[in-house]
């Protein structure tokens, strides 16, 4: 290994360090819950995750502690992201696999990626009767997930900002809320901790009214607001929403993952008085007009077909699912093999086109993103107005999405490049799933819930499909929830430095 | 109450309403489709 390979390796080695000690710490969260409901042997098990990994990551971080001054370029910036969710993920199902709760060690890293991209597929075992230590993490790393684990390790580990932005990028956030991107960092933990207390509140209520005990409704109401707020789509029961059986537990979730799928510029800038930007906001008004236009295809179809009697079970379960999907949160008002035996092609399409859409950029959703969408659809727009105007005339469009500006030519490549990107995942995940042997439209469905980090499932995600199309589903939600660039930039790092060799 | 605090509860409340406002969307769709 050169000096230049090994500086660059070093350098990067010593924030992933860092984060994965962090996320060790973060064990601590489970085990007190575990302690505090007297499960004893969980508590014992996220000791031995948390000791683990605190003192891997730790060593690491000390090892190579010297090199924390130097200055990280793109690639080794973005290197930093993809390789702390990925060592992230090996350590973080330590105490998953330990619990007895999964047949492999895949099957935690599944469940490990699926809740940190806030997809919320999961292969877990007998969920319903699973500890309250273990569905703590679960929640939890879908919530820490949401917000990013770089963001929080920019937010509250590392000192200094050197190379700060550019692990920031590489999460899949690309916009600043202040010009300084630890405070933005820090920001967005604000903002999430404002919701925490706020929506675990009304869940609370919601879930008493639906009729659970207090302490449970308590603990089902946390957990199932980190999932909202994270579009994460984990429940503690099996059944998921459907457990609850309660209008009101659905419309009060169904709020919180439309407010978790928006920007979080959006949320500083409504949060700092700018109530306006809500409706102004060119993000907004197209996730709206796509909710609207898809709803009606998805209930035409629905109500062709027969499915559902009447307009609240329309409502409940059609319009539900619906945005369940474009917000890619994943919850779920019906079993997964409903789908595919009762809604018809139609409802299924606008579906699988709600979760590829997705929700808002720099959020905690997944998918294409509305504002990308709005861009591509104002450029076209712009486009097919030149062709029926004179030759000379300048064309400006103006957006606005926090402040108003001129729509310019990066935008709309950046925006079609991810948009490409995803559709090419897509596709891919789809491919592998018929090689599998499933059949086109299961295959096209659940390709599009890990491609969009959405969690819906058709069915064919359980702990007994190949090996070889978990790890596919790995690394297309892996992909897809750091807008595939910070991957992209890992690989071309490794293939460059094994080149060099 | 501090200025800052207002805001963001007053903005926390609009996103509420927008949020509801697209469940509401929602609901008078099924209801057109259910007639």
């Amino acid at each position: 290994m050169t000096d230049r390979t090994g500086g660059r390796f070093a350098a990067v080695a010593y924030p992933v360090g860092l984060v994965v000690a962090g996320l060790g710490a973060l064990q601590w969260i489970p085990l007190v819950t575990a302690l505090v409901r007297g499960e004893w042997t969980i508590a014992l098990v996220f000791l031995t995750g948390s000791s683990t990994t605190i003192l891997c990551g730790g060593a690491v971080a000390l090892a190579f502690a010297r090199h924390r001054g130097r200055k990280l370029g793109w690639s080794e910036g973005m290197a930093v992201t993809a390789l702390s969710w990925f060592f992230g993920m090996l350590f973080c199902a330590l105490p998953y696999y330990l619990s007895g709760g999964y047949l492999s060690y895949l099957d935690a890293c599944f469940d490990v990626m699926s809740g940190l991209t806030t997809t919320g597929l999961t292969l877990i075992q007998d969920l319903d009767h699973v500890s309250d230590g273990v569905n703590m993490w679960r929640h939890l790393l879908t919530w820490l997930g949401g917000q990013g684990i770089v963001v929080l390790a920019l937010a509250f580990l590392f000192k200094g900002t050197n190379g700060a932005y550019k692990m920031y990028v590489g999460e899949g956030k690309d916009e600043r809320l202040t010009p300084n991107v630890v405070n933005t960092a820090r920001s967005i933990w604000i903002i999430s901790l404002v919701y925490l207390g706020v929506g675990t509140a009304a869940l609370w209520g919601a879930g008493i009214v639906a009729g659970l005990p207090p302490g449970r409704a308590f603990l089902h109401g946390l957990w199932i607001f980190m999932a909202a707020w994270s579009t994460g789509g984990f429940a503690p029961m099996s059944q998921n929403i459907l457990y609850y059986h309660s209008l009101v537990f659905e419309v009060t979730t169904a709020v919180f993952f439309l407010i978790g799928s928006f920007n979080f510029a959006l949320h500083y800038a409504v949060l700092s008085g700018q109530r306006s930007e809500i409706r102004k906001n060119l993000e907004t008004v197209t996730f709206s007009i796509t909710v609207v236009v898809l709803t009606l295809v998805a209930s035409a179809g629905l109500m062709r077909d027969g499915v559902y009697p009447d307009a609240i079970a329309l409502f409940r379960k059609g319009f539900y699912q619906l945005i369940s999907g474009h917000t890619t949160t994943g919850f779920m008002t019906v079993y997964a093999r409903q789908f595919y035996h009762e809604w018809g092609d139609l409802a299924l399409f606008a579906l699988i086109v709600a979760m590829l859409l997705g929700g808002s950029a720099c959020s905690t959703a997944g998918g294409f993103k509305a504002l990308r969408v709005g861009i591509i659809v104002k450029s076209f727009a712009r486009d097919v107005r030149k062709l029926g105007a004179p030759e000379s005339m300048v064309t400006v469009v103006r957006i606005h999405h926090v402040r108003d500006t001129q729509l310019d030519d990066a935008s709309i490549r950046g925006a079609m490049l991810i948009v490409f990107a995803y559709i090419a995942t897509f596709s891919a995940a789809t491919l592998a799933g018929m090689l599998y042997g499933i059949p086109f439209a299961q295959s096209a469905f659940e390709s599009a819930s890990v491609t969009g980090n959405v969690g819906l499932s058709i069915g064919v995600t359980a702990a007994s499909m190949p090996d070889g199309l978990k790890i596919v589903y790995l690394v297309t939600m892996w992909l897809a929830r750091l807008e595939f660039l910070s991957i992209l930039a890992l690989g071309a790092t490794l293939l460059r430095n094994g080149r060099r060799r | 109450m501090k200025t800052r605090t207002k805001n963001a509860l007053l903005g926390v409340a609009a996103e509420i309403g927008f949020a509801g406002l697209l469940v509401l969307a929602g609901l008078l769709i099924s209801l057109f489709f259910a007639r």
